[in-house]
């Protein structure tokens, strides 16, 4: 595979020790001093014991494979082992690229003045051991940022070939004003992983994000994306989770311009003994901003899903809409959903609203279904696409809406709830 | 092809018997219509012969097809030839009409032992069939009956009972909600699937689907129990009458 690589990187094992990224890494260490990691009776931890991010991978087998309908022809930089490996030619539709070793070097660096600060400002409303720990720990990750006024393209490959391995990544994202970044990002970084973004989408830029959670049987990550959204700007994530032994998703993202939106979303396919926990935290700290967060999961017996999410609206931000929806469809008697959605807000003309459900699936669909003669497991899984469907509608780009309806599909045939025998 | 024999069914959550004796015989080819008050167990007799839960048979038969029909799974009586067009045909938002119906087609051939058939040898045979019945294709590409009006709703029904090709149709309160109009398209549909070797039973509140769909047969229903059974006229007498009239006299 490297043989047809655009470039080859050398590790970046040598980061200064006097430079930008040694002194962001040691405040790191003061914070992560302070904190520790966390425990399960804290506040956010209770339905996902932490534990269980420092023990080693039960992973079946190396996890490199791209999942179908991932976009062939798009700027690409993969990772191997939790190493960069490859990175794509420069070109006009590819954001500007740096490893974090090369930026590193560079004391003028644009990272210089996002890495860790982000994440810094995260610890003030709940403290984030895992994130202090990454800060302090990162090796690799990559640097992107676009230029004023483009649209441009990413995808992130992770290749890992041992069940057993670790891997830490720090990436950092810089959407120039007036852009349009389409991050795309897919595979298994490591056994047991530990990843932060930290986003800066800046004034009247838009940027987007797809993580395909897939293709990871048996692994445990954390991941953590920080964002600031500024003027007239718009953040959009979307994950969808399978395969996993164990997930923890936490996405803070603060409203800090007026007109800002945010959208965090996801939907799961919750195999048996799996667990899938989206932790999202909006703040709305200008006017006038909007900001929704919709989470579908469907867990099989003996899976558990958990959704804590939080719009927090600070005083000045008047003319909030915030908007936060999780549901689940629990296949068979013993998933579990917890869900803990929380609003708390301080300016008086605001609108916000939330909502949690779970259940079966519908009887009377069910039977529709099935009077039509489409075998009973056959019509529970076309029940719980219909189900998850409802999260596409948070996705704009089609072709990406259409290949993430196909992993739906896909995943829900593995599932064994399938009637395709 | 339909015999059923002194059914009686209760609700399975509560003490309460819906239908108290039913007997009815269908032919092949022939077109019976069931007419009744509000309450009078008529949905339920379509639930129970199509295999819904929620219903205890207390005695009584029913046999299809010189088979045991209570004893099968709801997908095994449609692979066997029964097709339930519902009252409130349900909303599948994600999955498209034309899958749904692929998916369903291709699953009761599977359970008869046929081979599927092709994705472009169905969406021909469908198209052809969706035309036949006015129904736009744009209704096909979207999802099963989902922001459907009334009468796409009904309309769609009659296009899954056309292209699954059962051996006996019913048909629950197909007219509710529907205007003239609507009722008029739907009636034509049921109209055209006609034919020797099959069977349809109409469910019906009032009598105007049946001045566009002429049952051979008229079964009045009160009560858990069929009470009157004739011709035509019987659906005409209703409609001046009312069923308090036919009530009285059994009583």
């Amino acid at each position: 595979m490297e043989t047809s690589v655009a470039m080859i990187l050398d590790d970046a094992k040598d980061i200064k020790a006097n430079g930008w990224l040694s002194s962001a890494r040691k405040k790191a260490a003061a914070r992560f001093h302070d904190s520790g990691l966390p425990k399960q009776r804290d506040e956010y931890w209770k339905h996902t014991d932490p534990g269980q991010f420092q023990i080693g991978s039960v992973g079946d087998g190396p996890a490199t494979e791209i999942p179908a309908g991932v976009p062939d022809m798009c700027p690409r930089a993969t990772f191997r082992n939790g190493r960069v490996v490859e990175l794509p030619q420069p070109g006009p539709n590819v954001p500007e690229l740096a490893t974090l070793g090369d930026a590193a070097a560079d004391e003028s660096h644009w990272g210089a003045g996002l890495y860790g600060s982000l994440e810094a400002r995260a610890q003030k409303t709940v403290v984030r051991g895992f994130a202090a720990l990454n800060t302090r720990d990162a090796e690799h990750g990559i640097l992107a940022t676009t230029a004023p006024n483009t649209k441009q393209s990413l995808q992130i490959h992770y290749c890992s070939e041992s069940n057993g391995s670790k891997g830490i990544l720090h990436h950092l994202i810089r959407v120039a004003p007036g852009s349009d970044l389409c991050l795309l990002e897919f595979g298994s970084v490591a056994g047991q992983a530990n990843v932060v973004f930290e986003v800066d989408v800046m004034d009247g830029a838009r940027f987007s994000h797809i993580r395909l959670q897939n293709k990871r049987k048996g692994r445990r990550s954390i991941e953590q994306v920080f964002a600031r959204v500024g003027c007239g700007s718009s953040f959009n994530l979307f994950t969808l989770s399978a395969d996993h032994k164990v997930v923890r998703n936490d996405c803070v993202v603060e409203l800090l311009g007026e007109g800002g939106e945010a959208h965090v979303s996801g939907a799961v396919v919750g195999a048996s003994g799996s667990h899938h926990d989206d932790t999202v935290l909006v703040v709305h700290d200008a006017a006038n901003c909007r900001s929704r967060q919709v989470f579908k999961k469907v867990l099989s017996d003996g899976s558990v899903g958990v959704f804590q999410g939080k719009i927090l609206v600070r005083n000045k931000a008047q003319k909030t809409d915030g908007y936060q929806i999780s549901k689940a469809m629990l296949v068979g008697e013993t998933g579990q959903f917890l869900a803990k959605p929380e609003l708390e807000i301080y300016a008086d003309d605001v609108v916000c609203s939330h909502g949690s459900t779970s259940g079966n699936a519908d009887a009377d669909s069910l039977f529709y279904l099935r009077a039509r003669g489409i075998p009973e497991r056959e019509s529970l899984n076309l029940l719980a696409l219909a189900f998850l469907a409802e999260t596409l509608e948070e996705i704009s780009d089609k072709s990406e809406m259409e290949m993430i309806r196909q992993l739906m599909i896909e995943h829900l045939a593995e599932q064994g709830n399938v009637g395709r025998d | 092809m339909l015999i059923i024999s002194e059914l009686n069914v209760k609700l399975e959550e509560e003490d309460k018997v819906i239908l108290d004796g039913v007997n009815l015989s269908i032919a092949k080819g022939s077109v019976h219509a069931i007419m009744g008050p509000n309450g009078s167990g008529k949905s339920t007799l379509s639930y129970v012969l199509a295999g819904r839960n929620g219903y205890e048979v207390l005695k009584g038969s029913v046999e299809f097809d010189g088979r045991n029909l209570l004893e099968l799974e709801p997908e095994e009586r449609a692979a066997s030839g029964l097709f339930l067009a519902f009252q409130y045909p349900v909303e599948i938002p994600g999955v498209g009409n034309m899958t749904f119906l692929r998916t369903a087609y291709n699953a009761q051939r599977k359970a008869r032992g046929e081979e599927e058939i092709s994705a472009s040898d169905f969406l021909r045979n469908v198209r052809s069939k969706a035309k036949e019945l006015n129904i736009d294709d744009g209704l096909l590409k979207r999802p099963v009956n989902f922001g459907f009006s009334g009468g796409e709703k009904k309309r769609n029904e009659i296009l899954h009972m056309s292209v699954l090709e059962p051996s006996l149709c019913i048909l629950d309160e197909t007219d509710s909600g529907l205007d003239v109009d609507a009722m008029r398209q739907v009636a034509k549909g049921v109209n055209s699937l006609r034919g020797p070797d099959r069977a349809i039973l109409v469910i019906t509140h009032y009598q105007r689907l049946l001045n566009y769909i002429d049952p051979d047969v008229v079964h009045i229903m009160v009560g858990g129990k069929i009470i009157r059974t004739g011709g035509p006229e019987l659906a005409r007498e209703v409609e001046e009458n009312g069923y308090a009239d036919l009530i009285r006299e059994v009583a």
